[in-house]
Formats: C-alpha cells, structure tokens, sequence
C-alpha cells in the first residue's frame, strides 16, 4: 500500500540501525513517551536490534495508565446511576478501580457503551433524550479538542442530556516533572506525534533549553522510530539539546491552531493527579465555568470513595520508566492481558501489555 | 481508509481538498499530511541508511 510499505523497508531499516550502532558508543536513555510508540518498538522486535548502549524507556503517555485510581473509581460510581448511559473508549471498562470495573458494573446492569468517536456519544445523546449520557473524557492534547469541539456542538444543538467527566492531560507538564525528580535519567525524548499535531514542537522547547534534553517528534511507522533514535544520538553527540520534527508530514511547529482554540474554548488548565506522577501542576484540562451544565464532576458529585491502589502493581513505577514490568511481583503470572491488576496491562498502549505480548 | 469509506469530522483542517491525505484520530481528520512531506521523509531515510 501507498505510503505505508515504504515506511517499513526492511533493507533501510537495518541501515539506520547501522548508523545508531556507530553513533552508540555511549550509554543513552531515551524516553518514547507515548504508548503507541511502545507498541511500535515492541511489535517490531526493536530493542533486539538495537546496541545494547540504547536504552528506550517507556513514558507516562498510556491514556488509560496514567488515569488516577480516584478519577477510575468516580467514573464507576457514575454508572451506578441507574439513569445513565456511559460512553467510553474501550480500554477505560477493564481498568480495575477499588472495588470494580466498568465492565463489572456493565454486568450488574449498568449501561456502558464502547465508542470510536465523541461524536458518537453525542450521537447516543440525541437517540436516549430519557438517559443522562456522560462522555469518560480521558487522553492528552490529541483527544480533548475533539471532546471539545463535540461539547460545543452539544450547546450549539440544546442537547441537555450530554455530560463530560474530563481527566484530560497535558503532555509537556509529565515529561517536565519526570526530569525534575531526577528519579531517572533521560538524555533524549522521542516524543508523541499526534499530541504533537496539536500542539507543535514549539511547546517541547523549554524541555530542550531549561534542562539540555533533546526531543525529536516522531511518526508511528518503525523507520520513523529507528530514524528518531539516529537523530536524537546525532543531537546527543553533537552536545545540542533542540526540538527536531522527524513526523514533519503531519507536525507543523506551531501546531494546528484550530485544534488549540477548541481546546482553550471548552478548557481551563488544572492541577491533576497522574497514576505514579502525583499531582503536577497545571498538567490537567477542566471544563470552563460556563460549561458547568455539562460538567459530569458538577452535575452529578460522584462519591469519593477512599481510593487504593494494588499496593503490589507496580504500573506508577513503570509509567515513570524506574521499573521495567518484568520487575513487577504481579507481572505475567497473577497479572495478565486476561486478568490484569493494573491499567498498564490492560490498556493496548500499556507498556506491561506491550512486554507481555512482543517482549 | 485503505479503500474503506468513513465519516469523520473536518472542522479542524479547513485547508483540506478532496482527494489529499488525512491524519484521522477518533473520526476527526486531526491534520493535513503533505504528499510532498512524505516523500521527502523516505528520501532522508534513504539518505541515511
């Protein structure tokens, strides 16, 4: 097929894996922050071609993963109601909260519908007037303008039986937090494409300046990735830290302004809890005041519960990249793709499915 | 989509024409992708390797 072929030739890939090897003659770590590029390097067998001086952690981009086990557990108290609909992407149903799951709840007879798109929650809205719909707003900055411009065609419409729970997340703000912890060390980030899309390579810029850390933002086919590497290497050894586009087919470095202005119509940034983060500053999306109406958090006050964590799963640790799953006392013998305890296993972006199916 | 046709949302790429390539996320086309910028992608992977 057209453009997708060429993207994966084989005779290429093992020249830019020649090239990494010369370049490699030191130890790096490189993050790839989002769960897509993990599926990617795992599914084509990656680290087994790489030098062994090329270290690739996973970062905290798994929507589902860095969900807090707070925001898990409020999303099932909301489809208690017996007079909601929920509307969710898929992998939110078999995330474990406390005490249940969505999927569980589903089975108890809540009604919980897997969607594609949040215009089909909008859709679902329209058909079930007699229903509350509420939309699990989970993701970073590639989904919520897309949350966002569906809120805004509910109030264009009078659809008043449209709800969002937003958790949305803001990339940057994680990857800044992980390099002031120290807790790992990083020397390059190969960063997400299509959170990129939306907000450009101009907002990793500060990463590269205040703390000397090259990013390079890639595309989603393995020549991108092994392309991404050389680059970052290539910045590693030159001693320059700057933000480079290797997905610049789809990356502009401002970003796509519609998307932004959806975002900043619809959303206010917050303080937010991430699984294994805490809580960063400002590296959250809540609903604008005047969207209050449709504030499922304000609308409904789902129960706090007192939330816990497996205190065994180790999914915080590897969403910090401090642990690999396999240094998980849960990992492939109690907690499974079929039985996982924790979201990184249940999530197809998560890195403990990743190693759990490729690795 | 690969021969398949689907809906999806275009509000956010204003400048796009029919018959040029999509980025679709979640039945939103997301971005433009610049048949010119793909090429030029191989051409620097050749390059390299």
């Amino acid at each position: 097929m057209k453009f997708v072929d060429e993207f994966r030739n084989r005779t290429i890939a093992q020249g830019i894996v020649r090239k990494i090897k010369e370049f490699a003659s030191f130890k790096v770590n490189l993050m790839e922050v989002c769960g897509t590029h993990t599926m990617v390097i795992f599914k084509q067998g990656m680290k087994g071609i790489l030098p062994e001086n090329v270290n690739l952690l996973s970062g905290p981009g798994c929507p589902v993963c860095v969900t807090s086990q707070e925001d898990i557990d409020k999303a099932i108290n909301l489809a208690k109601d017996k007079n909601v609909i929920i509307t969710t992407f898929g992998d939110m149903v078999r995330v474990p909260g406390t005490n249940s799951t969505l999927e569980e709840e589903k089975g108890n007879g809540a009604d919980v519908r897997v969607i594609y798109s949040p215009s089909e929650a909008l859709r679902i809205a329209r058909q079930n007037p007699g229903k509350k719909v509420i939309l699990l707003a989970i993701g970073f900055e590639t989904t919520s303008p897309l949350i966002a411009a569906s809120l805004l065609d509910a109030r264009k419409e009078k659809i008043e039986n449209f709800f969002i729970f937003s958790t949305h997340k803001l990339i940057p703000p994680a990857m800044e937090a992980l390099l002031k912890s120290k807790e790992v060390n990083i020397d390059g980030f190969i960063c997400p494409g299509h959170v990129s899309v939306t907000i450009g390579s101009n907002a990793y810029k500060f990463i590269a300046q205040k703390y000397n850390v090259p990013c390079v933002i890639t595309g989603f086919e393995p020549l991108d990735v092994l392309q991404s590497i050389y680059m970052l290497l290539k910045q590693i050894r030159e001693k320059k830290a700057e933000v480079k586009i290797e997905y610049f087919r789809a990356v502009r470095p401002e970003g796509n302004r519609i998307a932004q202005e959806l975002i900043s119509e619809a959303f206010e940034v917050s303080d937010v809890r991430w699984r294994g983060l805490g809580i960063i500053p400002k590296s959250g999306l809540r609903l604008k005041k005047e969207f209050s109406d449709f504030d499922a958090e304000k609308v409904f006050r789902p129960k706090k519960e007192k939330s816990k964590e497996n205190p065994d799963c180790a999914c915080g640790e590897v969403l910090r990249g401090v642990k690999r799953p396999t240094q998980c006392k849960l990992y492939g013998r109690i907690c499974t793709p079929e039985q996982p305890y924790g979201p990184c296993m249940v999530s197809s972006e998560g890195t403990c499915a990743a190693y759990y199916k490729y690795g | 989509m690969a021969g398949v046709n689907r809906e999806a949302d275009i509000r956010m790429v204003s400048n796009a024409r029919v018959g040029e390539y999509v980025l679709i996320h979640a039945g939103f086309a997301i971005e433009k992708i610049e048949e010119k910028d793909a090429e030029e992608t191989l051409r620097l992977f050749r390059e390299i390797a």
